[in-house]
Formats: structure tokens, C-alpha cells, sequence
């Protein structure tokens, strides 16, 4: 038996609101952003080091085992990733641009280093939608993905959990209301949030 | 999953073009990513950053990890056999409200404890597993809460390494009552669909 994760919970529809008014607010609200983290963490201030892994460390590792194909390597890498942060920021300018390009450099040329290491040569593992994309396209992809991943990890919990189950849960708004008991007027109303929290950093900092 | 959301249905009809572009853009790049990956529990916490990376004490601690989770798997077999359920003796750092053992074989076999939930509305859940096959080209194991035995949300993927062994920690922030019982599947990236594998109630 297989199954392909889809529900029809066959709910009434619930008339959607006619105006949402959506509020996005900065995604760094009253937090340090990558750069200034990265600035202190070159003053070797552990504190910065250790807010940089919680926001970058499942970035970093979907990255590493995009690259790897392998569990183990890719725990390896992000390991090696965060050891040459701490090495290499106090080489970082804020001057010349913001954290996210400059930690997704450090971690892709560790990650690379783990490669040759290991005696395999340096190209990217074929992802599902890039079968027959070249190296620019998938490197494209790396990059778009780490961006959302990191923009992903600074939502409101309930937006996140909302975008987790419409995107990968498979389930709709409807069912996504239901399982949460909320009424499906407060799910769009998360979701255009979410959407447009995510938009605002991907526009700005993680560009 | 095997399905990606419908954006109109995600945002409905009324907003400006220019915002209804920008969100589109994000909910082609959100399709793009995928989901991130759950950390394995080796990296829930950061390495000390002396700038040195001891990899070796890294797989000993791996190694320690396969053992304790051998040592709970067996602890929790035996209690699951005694009836049991419920107590919780294992060194890991939550106390389980619940633990659930998947499969009745030993030779393929997952533990769930799923710990009380938090301030926040987060409940820990760690999951011990043992003679799975190691997953490549982008399959997976999915772990998913269920009700009348059918799936209903997920509450992560992981892969196993060589032994088949791993441990990992994930984070749900759902309703148990809300669900009567745990299913492990794999997921085939090549066909889209999960396989069920181990199931369990939950009580």
C-alpha cells in the first residue's frame, strides 16, 4: 500500500474575508542581523557565534547534504562550516555586503573543502527539479534555497507552522483550518503574512 | 509532499498586482527549496568555537549515541513488553509524557517519545530507530501522526546511516489528542509517494 499524503475533509466552505490587512514587519525585528552577528562574532564574542548557528545551522546542513549526498559528510561539513566562521569573520566587511552571500560562501568553500577531501570531485549532487541543469542552475537553486531556509527560520512560530504544512504537509487551507481549529479566514490571514515576511527578507538582507 | 499548494487558493483574489507578484515570487521559491531538512541531533547544540573542529571526539560521540540508543531501544522493548508505558528511565534530557514503539520485530524497529510540551506550545520528540535501510537518491522517512490510521501531519523526515541505525530529535507543536497513532514511511522520490513501514497506536 502507498499513499500520496492528500485529505478531503469535504468542510463547508467559509467565506473568505473581503479585506485582509496584512502587517509585515521587518524579519530582524529587535534582533541583531547576520552582519552585525558576524562582526562580533570576528570580536569572538561566543553569544553571536551561538545565535549564527541556531539561525544558520539547518541552512547550512540542507545545503551541505544537497551538495554531499550524504548524512554523515553533511553533519561533517556543517561542522567545518562554523569552525571556519568563527576563523574567518573577523575578515568580514559590512561594508561590502550584507551576512547571508558572505556565510553562504564560507559554507559552500567548506563544504567543497569536505569534497576534495574526501577525493570526489566538485559537482553538485542532481536535485529532482534539476536533472538536466547545469552547474549554473543548480548552484541558482542552492542559493535560492538557502535563502528561504534562513528566511524560513526567522517566522512567528504559528506562520511557520502554517507555511510547513500548506507547502510540504500537503494539506489545503480548508484542512490546515481544521487540524488547527482555527477559522480559515485567520489561515489566509497567516499565510499572506508569512508570505509577505518571507518576501520582505528575501528582498532585503538574505538578496 | 506529492502536491504543491494552489497560490490562489493560499491568497485569494483581492491583492494589488505588485504584492500578488511579490508573494508569487516567494511561493515559487518556497516550491523551489523544499522543506529543510530536521537537524540530526549531533548538531542541535553548536561546537565550541575554539576554531578547531575535533572530529574524532565528534564520532565518538556519534558512536555513544548508537550505543544509548541501543541501550533505550532495549529498555523500552522490555517496558513495552511489561506493560510499562508510560515510565520513562532514559537518559535523554526530556522526560517522555509519551512513548510509542513502532513495529514488533527487533529487527526493525523505532521508539517515539514525545515529551510534554512546553511555555511555547512545542513538544519534544525523539526517535530511535534500528534495522532501516539507508535511503538514497532524495528518498526518506517520514514520520507521521495519524488518526483512524491515516495520515495527518508530519512531524519530520530523517535517513539512517550505514547500520541502520539513527537517533534524532524533532519538534511538533500539535494537539495529541487529536490523533490515535504513529506511522513511519518512505518515501519514494522517483514515484512521489510514501510506503508505510511501522505503525504504533498511541495512547
Amino acid at each position: 500500500m502507498s499513499f500520496a499524503l492528500s485529505l478531503r475533509s469535504g468542510l463547508p466552505v467559509v467565506p473568505r474575508l473581503a479585506t485582509i490587512q496584512v502587517v509585515a514587519e521587518p524579519m530582524t525585528n529587535g534582533a541583531m542581523t547576520d552582519g552585525e552577528l558576524i562582526a562580533r562574532v570576528g570580536d569572538g564574542d561566543a553569544n553571536a557565534f551561538e545565535l549564527l548557528y541556531r539561525r544558520y545551522s539547518r541552512p547550512v546542513f540542507a545545503l551541505a547534504l544537497r551538495r554531499l549526498g550524504d548524512r554523515g559528510r553533511a553533519e561533517d561539513a556543517v561542522q567545518e562550516t562554523f569552525a571556519s566562521i568563527w576563523r574567518s569573520a573577523g575578515s568580514y566587511r559590512r561594508d561590502r555586503g550584507p551576512g547571508a552571500p558572505w556565510l553562504y560562501a564560507v559554507a559552500r568553500n567548506a563544504i567543497v573543502d569536505r569534497r576534495r577531501t574526501l577525493g570526489a570531485p566538485p559537482a553538485e549532487l542532481a536535485e529532482e527539479a534539476s536533472d538536466e541543469a547545469g552547474p549554473d542552475e543548480r548552484a541558482e537553486a542552492s542559493w535560492t534555497a538557502w535563502r528561504v531556509h534562513r528566511a524560513l527560520a526567522e517566522l512567528p512560530e504559528q506562520e511557520r507552522r502554517l507555511i510547513e504544512l500548506a507547502y510540504w504537509g500537503g494539506l489545503s487551507q480548508s484542512e490546515i483550518a481544521e487540524f488547527l481549529d482555527i477559522p480559515l479566514g485567520t489561515v489566509k490571514t497567516r499565510t499572506r503574512s508569512a508570505l509577505s515576511r518571507l518576501a520582505d527578507a528575501l528582498e532585503g538582507e538574505l538578496s | 509532499m506529492s502536491r504543491h499548494p494552489d497560490f490562489h487558493d493560499l491568497v485569494g483574489n483581492d491583492l494589488e498586482p505588485g504584492e500578488r507578484e511579490r508573494l508569487e515570487r516567494v511561493h515559487d521559491m518556497l516550491i523551489a527549496a523544499g522543506p529543510p531538512p530536521e537537524l540530526p541531533q549531533e548538531l542541535a547544540e553548536p561546537p565550541r568555537p575554539e576554531g578547531k573542529l575535533v572530529e574524532l571526539a565528534r564520532r565518538r560521540l556519534r558512536t555513544g549515541l548508537v550505543l544509548a540508543a541501543a541501550i533505550v531501544l532495549a529498555a523500552f522493548a522490555v517496558g513495552y513488553l511489561l506493560g510499562a508505558r508510560g515510565e520513562d528511565s532514559s537518559p535523554a534530557s526530556f522526560t517522555a509524557e509519551k512513548t510509542a514503539v513502532l513495529g514488533s520485530s527487533p529487527d526493525r524497529l523505532a521508539v517515539v517519545r514525545i515529551g510534554q510540551i512546553d511555555k511555547d506550545g512545542n513538544r519534544p520528540m525523539e526517535v530511535s530507530v534500528d534495522g532501516l535501510d539507508r535511503l538514497k537518491d532524495g528518498d526518506y522517512y517520514t514520520l507521521f501522526m495519524t488518526r483512524n490510521g491515516k495520515p495527518i501531519v508530519t512531524c519530520g523526515t530523517f535517513n539512517v546511516g550505514k547500520d541502520g541505525v539513527t537517533t534524532v530529535r524533532l519538534s511538533v507543536a500539535y494537539d495529541l489528542e487529536r490523533f490515535d497513532g504513529l506511522m513511519l514511511a518512505r518515501y519514494s522520490r522517483e514515484q512521489r509517494e510514501n510506503t508505510p513501514l511501522l505503525h504504533a497506536k498511541l495512547t
